[in-house]
Order: structure tokens, then sequence, then C-alpha cells
């Protein structure tokens, strides 16, 4: 007994080398709570022209041309195509703008809690700015305020955490308008009747809620429609195959999946695919162009929708050097370059959007991400 | 840790093994002090040192789990699912303390179940705590439809937050904590029974000991201290998360075989494992600092617990480095 103890022991350890999915530590956050803060609240951008900085925001303008600035990214999975290219977009930014990549790094699966530990460790090496994904827009909260009150420029990127003191959010796919988007290019593929599923990364995510939210509200309108299950597969490919086989098995008459995270159409479609349903399912959402092009042609995923994550990653950083140097938040129309592209702000909105591409067969092949 | 003198002495006279351990962390000190000049700071001693009380004091449950012979999968479960628990019942409007209770008695509940797996219907630790732990999670999932609680009372994250004497306060609860079960292992009878029944339990019923209400207590206790982990974990996020503690387990047991407990039960202690996890922070603390990224980390932390279990495998039989049962 004791032998097949060790035994198990050793296994266990063997698969702790072996998988990805370790976290490590307990990330904490000993200051206290920030107490209300004037002029660090989120500057408004309402005039379409962002204030001077207000006191107590020291760091707005703060760095001349000449200072390199040292900038940390923090991703909610390590390692995920989809952060790879945005982490690559903000390496070109870097080195257009006079900035340095720190470090991106993240947690090798979804855990806000080592996500904290990153952060910290980050505000102890005083970088200027920190771009956060966050696995969990609550739990964030108190992190992103400890690292803006020891003066780091927080910018939330690709998913959001809205109620934290974090200077200005850049993202894609307003989650509303992509997921009326999904919302009705499902509807059309299923001519408005049949059982349907949606899928999500990770349901304490606010973005894909809202996300998945908009579709709802869209497929509310077609009373034929029956939305059968809502599955979260935390991001993870091989569990959102399992569980989508699990959904054709036990819903025969299913049509369609919908995914809200770009993990879900690849893996559904694959499942679809091993299942030979192709022709009987589709498969629909946000996905990456690279991970989908065999099925788009094959008719699996008739279309997808997405954004150049690099072209996220690039806006985050020149807005972060924006605001460092110019003390100048993103404004509606801004123009980050050739590369970066014009950014939408909706008014009176601390929220950055890059714009969408819908792939069908006839454009999925002209990207590289 | 007990009185710094005895520490000491013992860690010099029969410690050897956590001596060695100790002049690893200095070591790691003075050259990470070197590499990096923010490492020694006191603001990232003591963001780390607070970050990894939660863990530590999980772990000293796991350490006694492990000396009594046992394994407590389930410990990162319950750690999520008290302070969902707690968040729910308050947001229904019931009196916080009343929350408190429902929570610590559902973990106490886990933590029956897991000793009457293992001491009365004879499942193998792993197999019965990996059980509670499945079957719980999903729990977790269905009572907080997957997502994160943060109804809590206003004043709640003072407990992770706050200090006491310009000192974090999970930092005092986990010296607390580290002094009191050092000293209800070393000098109770509950403690020496644990060591016995660990290292030997037939032997340990024949003396007389009740081995399975034992166990039974044992994990229990460990229950109760990965509940209490939990509330500090969401006093410091003031948020609940359903997908918390999920490699809690891991970690712990690595700190614990790292700190000299033996897998194979009857021997080890509570300083150990508290060192144990100390290391594995700062060493992971100093790879963020200088920018090793996080696959390196989990390797590297993968080769701790295999040099770990490897060392222990070794011990020869007759050289215990850890003689409790005497103490």
């Amino acid at each position: 007994m004791k032998k097949m103890k060790k035994l198990l022991a050793i296994l266990l350890a063997a698969s702790m080398v072996m998988m990805t999915g370790c976290s490590g530590k307990q990330a904490d956050t000993p200051a206290p709570q920030p107490e209300e803060q004037t002029g660090q609240e989120a500057p408004d951008a309402k005039q379409g022209e962002t204030e001077a900085p207000e006191a107590g925001n020291s760091m707005a303008g703060s760095k001349t041309d000449a200072d390199t600035i040292k900038i940390g990214i923090v991703v909610k999975q390590a390692g995920a195509p989809y952060f790879d290219y945005a982490a690559g977009g903000a390496k070109k930014a870097a080195a257009d703008l006079n900035a340095e990549i720190v470090s991106y790094t993240g947690p090798t699966s979804e855990d806000v809690n080592q996500e904290i530990t990153f952060i910290e460790d980050l505000i102890t090496q005083k970088v200027d700015a920190i771009l956060v994904s966050t696995a969990d827009s609550t739990a964030i909260i108190p992190t992103i305020n400890k690292a803006m009150d020891a003066g780091i420029a927080v910018f939330t990127f690709d998913i959001d955490a809205p109620d934290s003191n974090r200077l200005f959010c850049i993202t894609a796919g307003n989650a509303e308008e992509s997921g009326t988007a999904i919302g009705e290019s499902l509807a059309k593929a299923v001519d408005g009747a049949g059982q349907v599923a949606l899928l999500t990364g990770g349901l304490g995510s606010d973005t894909l809620n809202r996300r998945l939210a908009a579709i709802e509200e869209v497929l509310a309108d077609y009373p034929d429609i029956e939305i059968v299950a809502t599955e979260a597969c935390d991001d993870d490919f091989e569990k959102c195959v399992s569980q989508v086989e699990n959904l054709m098995q036990t819903y025969p008459e299913l049509k369609a999946v919908a995914g809200v995270s770009t993990v879900n159409p690849p893996a559904a479609a694959m499942a679809i695919k091993s299942a030979k349903k192709d022709g009987q399912v589709i498969s629909l959402g946000i996905a990456l162009p690279s991970q989908i092009t065999e099925y788009v042609d094959s008719g699996i995923i008739p279309e997808a929708i997405l954004w150049d994550p690099g072209v996220m990653g690039y806006d985050a950083v020149a807005a972060a050097c924006d605001y460092l140097r110019n003390g100048e938040l993103p404004t509606d129309g801004k123009d980050y370059g050739e590369y970066g592209g014009k950014i939408v702000v909706e008014s009176g909105d601390s929220v950055a959007y890059i714009p969408s591409i819908v792939f069908t067969k006839d454009n999925v092949h002209d990207f590289e991400f | 840790m007990t009185k710094p003198r005895q520490f000491w002495k013992g860690t010099f006279a029969k410690y050897n093994y956590q001596f060695v351990l100790l002049l690893f962390l200095a070591v790691w000190f003075v050259v990470m002090g070197i590499v990096n000049h923010s490492f020694l700071s006191m603001n990232n001693i003591a963001t780390v040192v607070t970050r990894l009380s939660e863990i530590a004091i999980i772990a000293m449950g796991m350490t006694i789990v492990v000396i009594a012979g046992g394994f407590d999968l389930s410990v990162g479960t319950i750690m999520a699912m008290v302070p969902c628990i707690v968040g729910l019942a308050y947001g229904q409007g019931v009196p916080f303390a009343v929350c408190l209770a429902f929570g610590f008695l559902a973990a106490m509940a886990v933590g029956l179940l897991n000793g009457v797996l293992i001491a009365k219907a004879g499942f193998q630790p792993i197999i019965g705590t990996l059980a509670t732990m499945t079957a719980l999670r999903s729990l977790i999932y269905v009572i907080t439809k997957g997502k994160p609680i943060s109804s809590f009372p206003e004043n709640y994250m003072q407990l992770a937050h706050g200090k006491l004497l310009g000192i974090p306060i999970p930092i005092l609860l986990m010296l607390a904590f580290a002094v009191f079960f050092s000293w209800i292992m070393s000098h109770t009878k509950f403690g020496r029974f644990v060591y016995a029944t660990g290292g030997n339990i037939k032997a340990a019923d024949i003396a007389g000991i009740h081995t399975a209400g034992l166990t039974i207590k044992v994990y229990v206790l460990s229950a109760i201290l990965s509940a209490l982990a939990g509330i500090l974990y969401s006093s410091r996020l003031i948020s609940a998360s359903p997908d918390a503690g999920a490699n809690t387990s891991f970690d712990c047991v690595t700190a614990v075989l790292l700190g000299g407990t033996s897998i194979a039960g009857g021997k080890g202690n509570i300083q150990g494992t508290v060192l144990g996890i100390i290391i594995l922070n700062f060493i992971i603390n100093g790879f963020n600092l200088i920018g090793i990224n996080a696959y390196w980390q989990m390797i590297f932390k993968g080769c701790v617990l295999l040099a770990a279990i490897g060392y222990d495998s070794r011990r020869k039989p007759g050289f215990k480095m850890v003689k409790q049962k005497t103490a």
C-alpha cells in the first residue's frame, strides 16, 4: 500500500511536469484596498478629447519620447495562439514606439490567482505599464487597483475588468455587437428553427457572458429556435470537443453550435467532423482563421467572426505609451498607424474597440493568425 | 514554528534535512538579492509571505493527513466551496455569522465523508478524496451556476487586507496556526497517535489507538483548515470563484514532501512544510522577477516534487531524520 502511494505520488509528480495546468502560487494583495481616488478613476473620454492628467495621476505624461517604456503583459492563458498573436503585435508596437515588453506571461491554464501573482511581481519590478487580459473580471479588481496605486498604468485588453480602476480597455468585437452578429448568423444558418447549443470559454468572464446574452437576445425573436444547452469549457480545447460530442449524442436533432470564445468553433468542428455529422450540424462563432481554415473550406463552419489579436496587442501598447508620454487616453477614431488601425470608442465609455473581420470561404486564407 | 531557540537547536541537532533547506533558502535570497534589487525589498517579501499564507494553512492540514498515512486531494475544492456557500447565503440575506457557520459545517461534512470513505469503507486515500473532489467541484458549479460570487459584507476584505501591529493578518494567522499545530503534533496525545497511525496502522490498532476515528478526525481537520484558507482567499479577492484552488492539492503536496514529510506516513512535521511553502513561493517569485516564464516554473515544480519523493524513498528505514514519535 505504501509502495502504491509512492507510485501514485511519482505519477502525480510526473503529471505536474507534463501537464501545463499546474498553478503555483497563492497570490495576494496585502495592501489595503485603495480609497476613493480622485482623478484615478478611468479618466473620461466623453468629450472625445481626454483632459490633461489630474492630480494624483502623476503617471500620465510622465515619460518623454526618449524614455523606454517598460511594459508587462499578463494574459489569462499563456501559450494560447490567440494571445501569442496579441503579444506579437505588442512587441511590434514596442519596437515602433521605443517600449520594451519586459514580460509576457500568464497561467498555463486559466487561474486568476496566478494572474494576480504575476501582476504583483510586475508591481515589484516597477514596470511602467501593465496590460491584462483577466480570467475573472471581479477577482482581479483589488490587484489592478493596487498596481494603479503603485503608479503603474494598467490597461485591460481582450477581457475587461470594468469595475476596477484600470485606465482603459482595448478590446475587439464589442461584446453586444459581436454577440448579435453571431446570433443573427446562427438564426440564418438554421433557418429560424431547430435546436442549437451555445459554447463559451469560462463562465466567470464578463465579456463572454455579455456576448452570450446578446446571442440569446437575438434568438429570443425566433420562437422555433431552442437553446438546448450552454457549455463552458474553460478554454480547454479537448474539453470543448467532448462537450460537443456529448451534446450531439444527447440532442440528435441539434443543428448548430455557436461559440463565443476562439477555442469553441474549431473544437466543435472537430467533434462534428469526427462524428461524421458534417452537413447536419454546423459550428459558428468567434474563431481564429488559421485554426478553422479546413472547416471553413469543408463547410462545417460557414462563417466566423474575429479581429486581429495582433492589432489589439499593438493598440494596447500604443495606448499605454500615448498615455505615459502625452497623458492621453484613447479617443474615438484615434489612428494607431498602418498596422494599429483606427479604434472605436463609444461615447462616455472607457473601452476602445478594434474593428472586427468576418471570415468566410472567400477570405479565410488571407489571414496569417 | 516552535520557540526560536528550540527551533534552531532542533534544526542543528536533528533536522539536518531541514537545515539544508534553510541553507538553500539563504543562498537563494543572497543570489536573488544580487540579481534583482527588488527581491529583498520589504514590500516584496511581505507580498510573497502574505500570498503563501493561505496555502500554508491548507498544507498544515495536509501535513497531518500525510503523517497519518493519508492523502487529501479535496483541499482545493473545499477552499473554493466554502466562500461560495458563504457568499451565496449572505446574498440571500442570511446573517454573516450564520453564513460562516454554514460554510464550515459543509467543509466538516466533506472532511467527515473523506474520513469515512477511507477509514470505514476502505478506499485508498487518493481514490476516496479524488471522488469527493470531483463530485464537489461539480456541485460548486451547480450552486453558483459557474459564476463568481461577490456578495460579501463591506468590511469582509479587512480580514485578508488588514494589518495588526504592521503585519498582514494572513501572516499572523499562518504563524499562529504553525505554532499551534507544531505543538499539537509534538506535545499531545493526538499528535503522537497520528504519528503512530501513519507509521504502522496495525501496530497502532493493537496498541489500542482507535485509528478509524483518528483518521476521520484528521480529514475533518484538513477540511476545516481548507475552509479557513478559502475564507482568506475570498476576503483577498472580495469574490468567491468556483474555479479556485484547482491546483492547490498539488502545490500542498509538493511543499509537504519538500519539507521532509514522508509520503509513506509516520514521519514529518509542520515546520518543514512551512519551510517548503516558503522556498517554493520565493523561488517562483524570483523566477517572475527575472522573467522566467510560467512553463519553466511548472517544470521546476515537478522536478522539486520528484526530487523530494526520490529523497524520501531513499531514506533507510533505520535512519529516521525526524524522530517526532518520541518528542
